[in-house]
Protein backbone atom coordinates (compact mmCIF):
# COMPACT_ATOMS: atom_id res chain seq x y z
CA UNK A 1 0.00 0.00 0.00
CA UNK A 2 1.25 3.24 -0.73
CA UNK A 3 1.29 6.59 0.75
CA UNK A 4 -1.77 8.01 -1.18
CA UNK A 5 -3.95 4.74 -0.25
CA UNK A 6 -2.63 4.81 3.21
CA UNK A 7 -4.44 8.63 3.28
CA UNK A 8 -7.54 7.54 1.96
CA UNK A 9 -7.96 4.69 4.48
CA UNK A 10 -7.43 6.97 7.31
CA UNK A 11 -10.52 8.10 9.23
CA UNK A 12 -9.86 7.92 13.19
CA UNK A 13 -6.65 10.03 15.10
CA UNK A 14 -5.39 6.39 15.02
CA UNK A 15 -5.17 5.66 11.74
CA UNK A 16 -3.52 9.74 11.05
CA UNK A 17 -0.81 9.01 13.33
CA UNK A 18 -0.33 5.42 12.04
CA UNK A 19 0.04 7.70 8.59
CA UNK A 20 2.04 9.80 10.53
CA UNK A 21 5.03 7.28 11.55
CA UNK A 22 4.73 5.41 8.05
CA UNK A 23 5.43 8.98 6.47
CA UNK A 24 8.11 9.39 8.43
CA UNK A 25 9.56 6.31 7.28
CA UNK A 26 9.20 7.11 3.78
CA UNK A 27 10.39 10.56 3.82
CA UNK A 28 13.60 8.97 4.72
CA UNK A 29 13.63 6.07 2.24
CA UNK A 30 11.83 7.24 -1.38
CA UNK A 31 15.06 8.24 -2.75
CA UNK A 32 14.74 11.44 -4.29
CA UNK A 33 11.47 10.30 -5.71
CA UNK A 34 9.46 12.88 -3.93
CA UNK A 35 9.23 16.58 -4.82
CA UNK A 36 9.79 18.35 -1.87
CA UNK A 37 12.22 16.51 0.57
CA UNK A 38 13.17 19.08 3.13
CA UNK A 39 10.72 20.40 5.23
CA UNK A 40 10.24 24.12 4.07
CA UNK A 41 9.52 22.84 0.60
CA UNK A 42 6.97 20.07 2.07
CA UNK A 43 5.05 22.49 3.83
CA UNK A 44 5.12 24.94 0.84
CA UNK A 45 3.67 22.18 -1.12
CA UNK A 46 0.94 21.08 1.35
CA UNK A 47 -0.10 25.12 1.41
CA UNK A 48 -0.77 25.08 -2.22
CA UNK A 49 -2.45 21.93 -2.44
CA UNK A 50 -5.08 23.22 0.67
CA UNK A 51 -5.41 26.12 -1.61
CA UNK A 52 -5.99 24.25 -4.69
CA UNK A 53 -7.68 21.07 -3.15
CA UNK A 54 -11.34 21.96 -4.48
CA UNK A 55 -9.55 21.46 -8.53
CA UNK A 56 -8.74 17.94 -7.15
CA UNK A 57 -11.75 16.86 -6.12
CA UNK A 58 -13.78 18.52 -8.91
CA UNK A 59 -11.70 16.69 -11.59
CA UNK A 60 -12.11 13.36 -9.88
CA UNK A 61 -15.90 13.84 -9.41
CA UNK A 62 -16.21 14.13 -5.37
CA UNK A 63 -17.71 17.03 -3.52
CA UNK A 64 -15.04 19.18 -2.04
CA UNK A 65 -14.70 18.82 1.79
CA UNK A 66 -16.23 21.66 3.60
CA UNK A 67 -15.14 20.65 7.01
CA UNK A 68 -11.75 19.26 7.96
CA UNK A 69 -10.99 15.39 9.24
CA UNK A 70 -8.51 13.06 9.57
CA UNK A 71 -8.63 11.56 6.68
CA UNK A 72 -8.26 15.26 5.05
CA UNK A 73 -5.30 16.11 7.15
CA UNK A 74 -3.68 12.91 5.39
CA UNK A 75 -4.41 14.11 2.06
CA UNK A 76 -2.66 17.44 2.20
CA UNK A 77 0.06 15.64 3.82
CA UNK A 78 -0.05 12.78 1.13
CA UNK A 79 -0.17 15.64 -1.80
CA UNK A 80 2.89 17.82 0.15
CA UNK A 81 4.94 14.60 -1.21
CA UNK A 82 4.82 15.61 -4.86
CA UNK A 83 3.10 19.08 -5.17
CA UNK A 84 4.87 21.49 -6.78
CA UNK B 1 4.95 48.43 -94.80
CA UNK B 2 7.38 46.72 -93.25
CA UNK B 3 8.58 47.33 -89.63
CA UNK B 4 11.29 50.01 -90.81
CA UNK B 5 9.44 52.44 -92.89
CA UNK B 6 11.88 54.65 -93.70
CA UNK B 7 14.10 52.50 -95.21
CA UNK B 8 11.12 50.14 -96.41
CA UNK B 9 10.20 53.48 -98.46
CA UNK B 10 13.23 54.18 -99.74
CA UNK B 11 13.68 50.75 -101.07
CA UNK B 12 10.27 51.10 -102.61
CA UNK B 13 11.32 54.31 -104.44
CA UNK B 14 14.67 52.71 -105.82
CA UNK B 15 12.79 49.69 -106.91
CA UNK B 16 10.13 51.90 -108.90
CA UNK B 17 13.46 53.05 -110.29
CA UNK B 18 15.30 49.92 -110.75
CA UNK B 19 13.22 46.74 -110.39
CA UNK B 20 16.10 44.37 -110.05
CA UNK B 21 17.67 46.65 -107.85
CA UNK B 22 18.92 43.49 -105.23
CA UNK B 23 20.27 45.78 -102.50
CA UNK B 24 16.72 47.57 -102.64
CA UNK B 25 15.04 44.03 -102.68
CA UNK B 26 16.95 42.63 -99.85
CA UNK B 27 15.83 45.95 -97.87
CA UNK B 28 12.61 45.93 -98.57
CA UNK B 29 12.44 42.13 -97.31
CA UNK B 30 14.19 42.45 -94.46
CA UNK B 31 12.72 45.26 -93.35
CA UNK B 32 9.45 42.99 -93.80
CA UNK B 33 10.80 40.18 -92.23
CA UNK B 34 10.56 37.88 -94.79
CA UNK B 35 13.77 37.23 -96.23
CA UNK B 36 14.09 34.00 -95.59
CA UNK B 37 17.52 32.19 -97.46
CA UNK B 38 17.66 33.84 -100.81
CA UNK B 39 14.31 35.45 -100.88
CA UNK B 40 14.60 38.77 -102.47
CA UNK B 41 17.52 38.28 -103.95
CA UNK B 42 17.77 38.23 -107.96
CA UNK B 43 16.81 34.95 -109.48
CA UNK B 44 14.55 34.37 -106.55
CA UNK B 45 10.75 35.96 -106.93
CA UNK B 46 11.07 38.85 -105.09
CA UNK B 47 8.56 40.12 -101.95
CA UNK B 48 5.71 42.01 -103.45
CA UNK B 49 6.22 45.77 -102.55
CA UNK B 50 4.07 46.42 -99.54
CA UNK B 51 3.44 43.43 -98.21
CA UNK B 52 2.13 42.80 -94.66
CA UNK B 53 4.36 40.63 -92.64
CA UNK B 54 2.67 37.46 -91.81
CA UNK B 55 1.38 37.63 -88.01
CA UNK B 56 3.86 35.49 -85.46
CA UNK B 57 1.78 33.55 -82.98
CA UNK B 58 4.83 32.00 -81.42
CA UNK B 59 8.31 33.38 -80.83
CA UNK B 60 9.87 32.26 -83.43
CA UNK B 61 9.21 32.76 -87.27
CA UNK B 62 10.43 29.44 -89.01
CA UNK B 63 10.32 31.57 -92.25
CA UNK B 64 12.61 33.76 -91.40
CA UNK B 65 16.32 34.77 -90.78
CA UNK B 66 15.41 37.01 -88.23
CA UNK B 67 14.02 35.85 -84.84
CA UNK B 68 11.15 37.98 -84.53
CA UNK B 69 9.72 38.57 -81.27
CA UNK B 70 6.44 36.93 -80.07
CA UNK B 71 3.52 39.71 -80.41
CA UNK B 72 3.15 42.20 -77.55
CA UNK B 73 -0.56 42.25 -76.42
CA UNK B 74 -1.59 45.53 -76.48
CA UNK B 75 -5.34 45.45 -75.34
CA UNK B 76 -6.80 42.64 -77.88
CA UNK B 77 -4.08 44.32 -80.76
CA UNK B 78 -0.62 42.48 -81.16
CA UNK B 79 2.16 43.94 -82.39
CA UNK B 80 5.03 42.74 -84.13
CA UNK B 81 8.07 43.21 -82.59
CA UNK B 82 11.65 42.37 -84.90
CA UNK B 83 14.45 41.46 -82.83
CA UNK B 84 16.94 43.30 -83.88
CA UNK B 85 21.15 42.53 -83.73
CA UNK B 86 20.37 38.87 -82.12
CA UNK B 87 21.43 35.99 -84.26
CA UNK B 88 21.01 33.52 -81.69
CA UNK B 89 17.87 31.25 -81.60
CA UNK B 90 15.84 31.89 -78.70
CA UNK B 91 13.84 29.00 -77.31
CA UNK B 92 9.86 29.71 -77.93
CA UNK B 93 8.37 31.52 -74.95
CA UNK B 94 5.02 30.67 -73.43
CA UNK B 95 2.03 32.97 -74.53
CA UNK B 96 1.09 35.82 -72.02
CA UNK B 97 -1.84 35.06 -69.58
CA UNK B 98 -4.75 37.28 -69.75
CA UNK B 99 -6.40 37.00 -66.06
CA UNK B 100 -9.62 37.95 -67.26
CA UNK B 101 -10.14 34.89 -68.95
CA UNK B 102 -7.71 32.43 -67.43
CA UNK B 103 -9.99 29.10 -67.08
CA UNK B 104 -8.68 28.75 -63.36
CA UNK B 105 -10.50 32.05 -62.54
CA UNK B 106 -13.61 30.16 -60.76
CA UNK B 107 -11.51 27.18 -59.71
CA UNK B 108 -8.90 29.49 -57.66
CA UNK B 109 -12.13 31.77 -56.37
CA UNK B 110 -13.78 28.79 -55.07
CA UNK B 111 -10.94 27.69 -53.58
CA UNK B 112 -9.97 30.85 -51.89
CA UNK B 113 -13.14 31.05 -50.21
CA UNK B 114 -12.95 27.88 -48.90
CA UNK B 115 -10.10 28.13 -47.41
CA UNK B 116 -11.12 31.31 -46.01
CA UNK B 117 -13.93 30.38 -44.90
CA UNK B 118 -12.00 27.55 -42.93
CA UNK B 119 -9.89 29.37 -41.45
CA UNK B 120 -12.78 31.32 -39.97
CA UNK B 121 -15.38 28.16 -39.26
CA UNK B 122 -12.72 25.54 -37.83
CA UNK B 123 -11.76 27.93 -34.79
CA UNK B 124 -15.10 28.87 -34.05
CA UNK B 125 -15.60 24.97 -34.16
CA UNK B 126 -12.73 24.46 -31.12
CA UNK B 127 -14.35 27.37 -29.94
CA UNK B 128 -17.43 26.35 -29.25
CA UNK B 129 -16.32 22.83 -27.70
CA UNK B 130 -14.27 24.07 -25.13
CA UNK B 131 -15.78 24.19 -21.50
CA UNK B 132 -14.67 23.23 -18.12
CA UNK B 133 -15.84 21.14 -16.15
CA UNK B 134 -19.27 22.48 -15.05
CA UNK B 135 -20.11 23.20 -19.09
CA UNK B 136 -19.13 26.85 -18.72
CA UNK B 137 -17.12 28.39 -21.81
CA UNK B 138 -13.52 28.45 -20.92
CA UNK B 139 -11.94 32.08 -21.58
CA UNK B 140 -8.83 31.36 -23.04
CA UNK B 141 -5.94 33.82 -21.39
CA UNK B 142 -4.52 33.53 -25.00
CA UNK B 143 -7.45 35.10 -26.68
CA UNK B 144 -5.71 37.82 -28.37
CA UNK B 145 -2.88 35.67 -29.45
CA UNK B 146 -5.08 32.76 -30.48
CA UNK B 147 -7.65 34.94 -32.68
CA UNK B 148 -4.67 37.03 -34.12
CA UNK B 149 -3.29 33.18 -35.73
CA UNK B 150 -6.51 32.46 -37.41
CA UNK B 151 -6.71 35.95 -39.18
CA UNK B 152 -3.43 35.20 -40.17
CA UNK B 153 -3.93 32.07 -41.10
CA UNK B 154 -7.20 33.56 -43.44
CA UNK B 155 -5.43 36.34 -44.80
CA UNK B 156 -2.57 33.44 -45.81
CA UNK B 157 -5.60 31.22 -47.36
CA UNK B 158 -6.75 34.11 -49.20
CA UNK B 159 -3.26 35.09 -50.64
CA UNK B 160 -2.94 31.45 -51.82
CA UNK B 161 -6.58 31.17 -53.49
CA UNK B 162 -5.46 34.24 -55.17
CA UNK B 163 -2.21 33.21 -56.62
CA UNK B 164 -4.22 29.97 -57.86
CA UNK B 165 -6.68 33.01 -59.58
CA UNK B 166 -4.65 34.75 -61.26
CA UNK B 167 -1.83 32.25 -61.79
CA UNK B 168 -2.29 31.74 -65.38
CA UNK B 169 0.60 29.25 -66.72
CA UNK B 170 2.68 29.93 -63.95
CA UNK B 171 0.03 28.94 -61.38
CA UNK B 172 2.03 26.25 -59.48
CA UNK B 173 5.42 28.44 -59.10
CA UNK B 174 2.98 31.33 -57.82
CA UNK B 175 1.14 28.73 -55.52
CA UNK B 176 4.41 27.30 -54.29
CA UNK B 177 5.85 31.22 -53.55
CA UNK B 178 2.62 31.62 -51.79
CA UNK B 179 2.82 28.80 -49.59
CA UNK B 180 5.98 29.90 -49.21
CA UNK B 181 5.52 33.48 -47.96
CA UNK B 182 2.55 32.60 -45.73
CA UNK B 183 4.52 29.95 -43.91
CA UNK B 184 7.60 32.84 -43.35
CA UNK B 185 5.51 35.47 -42.29
CA UNK B 186 1.80 34.15 -40.93
CA UNK B 187 4.22 31.71 -38.85
CA UNK B 188 3.23 29.99 -36.25
CA UNK B 189 -0.38 30.60 -37.46
CA UNK B 190 -0.13 28.71 -40.38
CA UNK B 191 2.06 26.31 -39.18
CA UNK B 192 -0.01 26.03 -36.92
CA UNK B 193 -3.06 25.40 -38.23
CA UNK B 194 -1.15 23.03 -41.09
CA UNK B 195 0.13 21.04 -38.66
CA UNK B 196 -2.76 20.37 -36.55
CA UNK B 197 -4.26 18.76 -39.82
CA UNK B 198 -1.43 16.54 -40.06
CA UNK B 199 -2.11 15.33 -36.38
CA UNK B 200 0.79 17.12 -34.77
CA UNK B 201 -0.66 20.28 -33.10
CA UNK B 202 -3.47 21.77 -32.70
CA UNK B 203 -3.81 25.70 -32.98
CA UNK B 204 -5.75 25.90 -30.11
CA UNK B 205 -3.13 23.76 -28.29
CA UNK B 206 -5.47 20.89 -27.48
CA UNK B 207 -6.73 17.93 -29.19
CA UNK B 208 -4.87 16.17 -31.93
CA UNK B 209 -1.58 14.33 -30.88
CA UNK B 210 -2.18 10.99 -32.62
CA UNK B 211 1.02 11.27 -33.67
CA UNK B 212 3.41 12.00 -31.19
CA UNK B 213 6.37 10.50 -30.35
CA UNK B 214 7.44 8.94 -26.96
CA UNK B 215 9.92 11.60 -26.15
CA UNK B 216 11.43 14.56 -28.06
CA UNK B 217 10.33 18.44 -28.23
CA UNK B 218 7.16 20.03 -28.36
CA UNK B 219 5.63 23.24 -28.29
CA UNK B 220 5.26 24.12 -24.62
CA UNK B 221 1.70 26.41 -25.35
CA UNK B 222 0.72 23.15 -26.80
CA UNK B 223 1.10 21.53 -23.53
CA UNK B 224 -1.42 21.80 -20.49
CA UNK B 225 -0.41 22.31 -16.61
CA UNK B 226 -1.89 19.44 -14.51
CA UNK B 227 -2.06 21.62 -11.42
CA UNK B 228 -4.00 24.92 -10.35
CA UNK B 229 -0.56 27.07 -8.99
CA UNK B 230 3.07 26.28 -8.87
CA UNK B 231 5.76 27.28 -6.19
CA UNK B 232 8.24 29.78 -7.83
CA UNK B 233 11.24 28.03 -6.71
CA UNK B 234 12.70 24.74 -8.62
CA UNK B 235 13.94 21.53 -6.70
CA UNK B 236 17.64 20.24 -7.27
CA UNK B 237 18.65 16.86 -7.76
CA UNK B 238 17.89 15.87 -3.94
CA UNK B 239 14.51 17.17 -4.11
CA UNK B 240 14.88 20.17 -1.78
CA UNK B 241 13.97 23.71 -3.12
CA UNK B 242 17.02 25.20 -4.97
CA UNK B 243 17.48 29.11 -4.90
CA UNK B 244 16.70 28.96 -9.01
CA UNK B 245 13.60 30.34 -9.74
CA UNK B 246 10.91 29.65 -12.94
CA UNK B 247 11.94 32.85 -14.09
CA UNK B 248 15.63 32.26 -13.79
CA UNK B 249 15.55 28.98 -15.51
CA UNK B 250 13.73 30.94 -18.00
CA UNK B 251 16.33 33.51 -18.36
CA UNK B 252 19.01 30.69 -18.48
CA UNK B 253 17.56 29.37 -21.36
CA UNK B 254 17.14 32.44 -23.30
CA UNK B 255 20.95 33.84 -22.85
CA UNK B 256 22.29 30.15 -23.43
CA UNK B 257 23.68 29.41 -20.06
CA UNK B 258 21.08 26.80 -20.09
CA UNK B 259 20.84 24.57 -22.85
CA UNK B 260 17.20 23.03 -23.04
CA UNK B 261 18.90 19.55 -23.56
CA UNK B 262 20.29 19.96 -19.64
CA UNK B 263 17.28 20.58 -18.77
CA UNK B 264 15.02 17.00 -17.57
CA UNK B 265 11.90 16.32 -19.96
CA UNK B 266 9.10 17.22 -18.96
CA UNK B 267 6.87 14.03 -18.18
CA UNK B 268 3.36 14.44 -20.26
CA UNK B 269 0.17 12.17 -20.08
CA UNK B 270 -2.89 12.11 -22.41
CA UNK B 271 -5.90 12.85 -20.85
CA UNK B 272 -9.03 13.15 -23.05
CA UNK B 273 -7.25 13.78 -26.06
CA UNK B 274 -4.94 16.43 -24.10
CA UNK B 275 -1.76 16.73 -23.14
CA UNK B 276 -1.06 17.87 -19.37
CA UNK B 277 2.30 17.91 -17.89
CA UNK B 278 3.18 16.85 -14.58
CA UNK B 279 6.55 18.89 -14.24
CA UNK B 280 4.97 21.72 -14.58
CA UNK B 281 7.43 24.36 -13.26
CA UNK B 282 9.57 23.29 -16.12
CA UNK B 283 6.89 23.73 -18.47
CA UNK B 284 6.02 27.25 -17.60
CA UNK B 285 9.98 28.05 -17.44
CA UNK B 286 10.39 26.88 -20.95
CA UNK B 287 6.92 28.90 -22.19
CA UNK B 288 8.48 32.22 -20.99
CA UNK B 289 11.71 31.25 -22.86
CA UNK B 290 9.25 30.11 -25.81
CA UNK B 291 11.08 27.40 -26.57
CA UNK B 292 10.50 24.06 -27.72
CA UNK B 293 10.19 22.14 -24.45
CA UNK B 294 11.78 18.28 -23.59
CA UNK B 295 9.48 16.12 -23.01
CA UNK B 296 8.68 12.31 -22.45
CA UNK B 297 5.40 10.38 -22.01
CA UNK B 298 5.40 9.33 -18.74
CA UNK B 299 5.23 5.72 -17.84
CA UNK B 300 1.79 4.42 -16.19
CA UNK B 301 3.35 4.09 -13.13
CA UNK B 302 4.15 8.04 -12.70
CA UNK B 303 0.78 8.74 -14.24
CA UNK B 304 -1.47 6.86 -11.55
CA UNK B 305 1.14 8.00 -9.10
CA UNK B 306 0.27 12.10 -9.62
CA UNK B 307 -3.45 11.07 -9.87
CA UNK B 308 -3.14 9.96 -6.63
CA UNK B 309 -1.39 12.45 -5.11
CA UNK B 310 -3.50 15.27 -6.10
CA UNK B 311 -1.34 16.49 -8.88
CA UNK B 312 -4.77 17.23 -11.37
CA UNK B 313 -5.89 20.39 -9.84
CA UNK B 314 -6.56 22.58 -12.63
CA UNK B 315 -9.83 24.45 -12.94
CA UNK B 316 -8.98 25.90 -16.28
CA UNK B 317 -8.59 22.96 -18.01
CA UNK B 318 -4.99 23.70 -17.97
CA UNK B 319 -4.58 26.32 -20.07
CA UNK B 320 -3.14 28.58 -17.17
CA UNK B 321 -1.17 28.00 -13.49
CA UNK B 322 -0.59 30.44 -11.08
CA UNK B 323 2.73 30.93 -9.33
CA UNK B 324 2.89 31.11 -5.93
CA UNK B 325 5.67 33.29 -4.36
CA UNK B 326 6.04 36.00 -6.69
Amino acid sequence: MGIAELADAVETREDFARFLHYLAEKSRSHGGKWENSDLASFLEGASGWTQDMDGFFLNIGQPVPKEPSWGLFAKILAAACYYE
Amino acid sequence: MGDYPSAARAAQEALKRDKDDAVAQTVLSLSEGRAASGQGVKGIPSPSVGAQPKEVTAGWNADSILPVKPPVKAGRRSVLVPSIGSDSPRPPMLPASDPGSSPLLPIGAAAGIGLASYGVLRPKQTWSRREDLGGNAVVDPEDDAYWKRHAQAVMASAAIGAAVAFGGPWVLPRIGAGVAAAWRYAAPSFQRVVQSEFGAVHPSGSGNFKNLAPSGRINPFAVRFSQSSISNKLRDAAGNKSAQTVDELAADLVNGKVMPDVVPPVRLVMRDGRLFALDNRRLEAFRRAKMEVPYRMATAEEAELAAKHGKFSTLNDGMSVRIRGE
